[in-house]
């Protein structure tokens, strides 16, 4: 009978362990020994590595490089998050019937985000070529002057958070779909016999009842839009001038670059710092004011 | 042999809606081409930086640009050659290697690669080991004079080429030594300055935008001339363009002695 009792108390701890052994070796081990490694000087292939303290902080801190890479990547994720989670909810609410022609358009508007990074970044290098791209096309066509879209300083940044917009608006807006056909239609019922204007109705019914969503989106996309990396690599390089370098980029290039391990894990933990920040804000501040409705 | 050499360009990028800016710059280096072109040289040299951004269409069209002169256009990468694309997208568009040598016949020519990539914050010049080892190699094989053509200088030679990130950070002496003389041509400090030390001769060529000039090298196998030719009269509007560069500060009110501008020279 004890050995019955233990065994029971053992038992869920033992069921348990693969995935927190999992857990420890392949999330948590990575970030302790990321946060090890950004306090040495390593080149990644020389067996030891030199103790040096803050450093690798201090340098990061005092390069202009970096603090570009920062307030890059700042506006980057605020300007996609912004305009994603806002036209989402628009084309959601018009998106949100059961029509054919509707449910053809949800279909059409999601498919950039199953398609890859990579193929979507050399179409919209093609798209925005200066001399033969389909938009200065267009621009031309509407009699503006061609834009140096990713060839220049001012609007590379810009370009870039066009194409993070685009790939990830065709999921928010399912999401939110999803997120307005669970508000009760009774709601809606009892509003009409107020005959209250319709943007009245969505800034005081809809927006409140679908904020857990938009909530939720905010984060997924603040955390995706931190890790922007293909469109980058493969679009601008970081460049011109620094102007599109992200955290994640420079990160991979201080690393695997430079050979510049002892740096690129500092900048690491700066990036987990940031989303941690973010994420631990959101959830304080934000969570209070969202509506989470019951039935 | 005629040879012309030009500082590094930073040829800028500016926005489609900036007319006034762009017609000043196409103006610019299109007289700049025009008289280089009038110049007749066997070949032309340029050191490095040919854009400020680096971006593929500006390369793209100093390379249109080029197609106005009438012997062969070589140059190296620059720093800022990288700070919009990759090595590898740059010597694809420029249908150049990223280290390579030239045989002409009064000397050698070897064009070397001695920028790190797309490091905005460090611009200070390196070689790897396999550039190095060629570079030794055919300094070491050749039996004609030898121009070494990089786009950082030789550290404690030229001009601020003390400065950290204004100097190679590779020991040249063990291969300029194999040879007792030569020419080393760079750029990058954004000064002219020539200095003859060991044997070598180093020319150090200021940037064009500063500037407003290029050189001219006359070698006939033992000894030659350099020539400093300013174009000063003949461009207007620069300020107006460098003001808008990110990245790029225009000396003014440059001087200097002659023997950094003009002089001859035997390699012996």
């Amino acid at each position: 009978m004890k050995g019955g009792k233990k065994k029971r108390k053992i038992l869920p701890y033992f069921l348990v362990a693969p995935s927190i052994v999992f857990f420890l070796v392949f999330y948590i081990y990575p970030i302790l020994y990321n946060m090890y490694l950004s306090f040495f000087e390593w080149n990644l292939i020389s067996p030891t590595k030199d103790f040096v303290g803050f450093q690798n902080f201090k340098s990061l801190f005092s390069s202009d490089e970096f603090l570009e890479v920062i307030s890059n990547s700042l506006i980057y994720m605020g300007t996609v998050v912004f305009f994603t989670v806002i036209i989402a909810l628009l084309l959601a609410v018009w998106l949100n019937k059961n029509s054919f022609i509707h449910t053809m358009i949800q279909g059409l508007v999601f498919s950039p985000y199953i398609i890859s990074f990579v193929s979507v970044s050399f179409v919209w290098m093609w798209l925005m070529d200066v001399d033969y791209g389909l938009l200065n096309y267009f621009l031309g066509l509407l009699g503006f002057e061609k834009c140096q879209w990713i060839n220049h300083p001012d609007t590379a940044l810009l370009s870039i958070i066009l194409v993070g917009i685009w790939k990830l608006v065709g999921y928010d807006t399912l999401v939110i779909i999803g997120g307005l056909q669970s508000i009760p239609k009774s709601i809606y019922e009892s509003v009409a016999m107020d005959a209250r204007p319709s943007w009245k109705t969505f800034l005081q019914i809809t927006v409140p009842m679908v904020s857990p969503t938009l909530f939720f989106l905010v984060i997924v996309n603040l955390i995706t839009s931190a890790k922007v990396f293909e469109t980058i690599a493969i679009m601008t390089k970081g460049g011109p001038l620094n102007s599109t370098n992200t955290l994640v980029y420079y990160i991979y290039k201080v690393a695997f670059d430079y050979f510049e391990i002892g740096s690129a894990s500092a900048a690491g933990v700066v990036l987990f710092v940031i989303l941690a920040i973010i994420t631990f804000f959101y959830f304080k501040i934000l969570s209070n004011k969202v509506n989470y409705a019951s039935d | 042999m005629k040879l012309v050499l030009l500082g590094d360009l930073h040829y800028p990028t500016l926005e489609s809606s900036d007319a006034e800016g762009i017609q000043i710059r196409n103006t610019l280096f299109q007289t700049l081409f025009q008289c280089l072109a009038e110049e007749k040289a066997d070949a032309y040299i340029c050191v490095g930086d040919l854009t400020n951004s680096g971006t593929l269409q500006d390369l793209k069209n100093l390379i249109d640009l080029s197609e106005l002169l009438n012997s062969p256009f070589y140059f190296v990468m620059g720093n800022h050659d990288t700070y919009g694309c990759s090595k590898e997208d740059f010597i694809k568009i420029s249908q150049k290697k990223r280290y390579y040598a030239v045989d002409m016949p009064q000397a050698n020519l070897y064009f070397v690669d001695t920028t790190l990539e797309s490091r905005v914050d460090d611009w200070i010049g390196i070689m790897d080991d396999e550039e190095y080892l060629w570079l030794q190699e055919k300094v070491r094989k050749s039996t004609k004079p030898i121009f070494i053509i990089a786009h950082h200088p030789v550290s404690n030679t030229t001009r601020r080429s003390d400065e950290r990130k204004l100097q190679l950070h590779e020991n040249m002496w063990d291969i300029l030594n194999q040879k007792p003389k030569g020419i080393y041509i760079n750029g990058h400090n954004h000064l002219h300055s020539i200095v003859k030390q060991r044997g070598w001769l180093f020319i150090q060529t200021g940037d064009f935008l500063s500037h407003l000039d290029y050189r001219i090298l006359c070698f006939d196998g033992h000894r030659g001339t350099i020539e400093t030719k300013s174009l000063k009269d003949r461009l207007v509007g620069v300020d107006q363009l460098t003001q808008k560069m990110k990245r790029y500060t225009k000396y003014s009110d440059l001087s200097y002695p002659n023997e950094d501008l003009n002089c001859e020279f035997i390699l012996e």
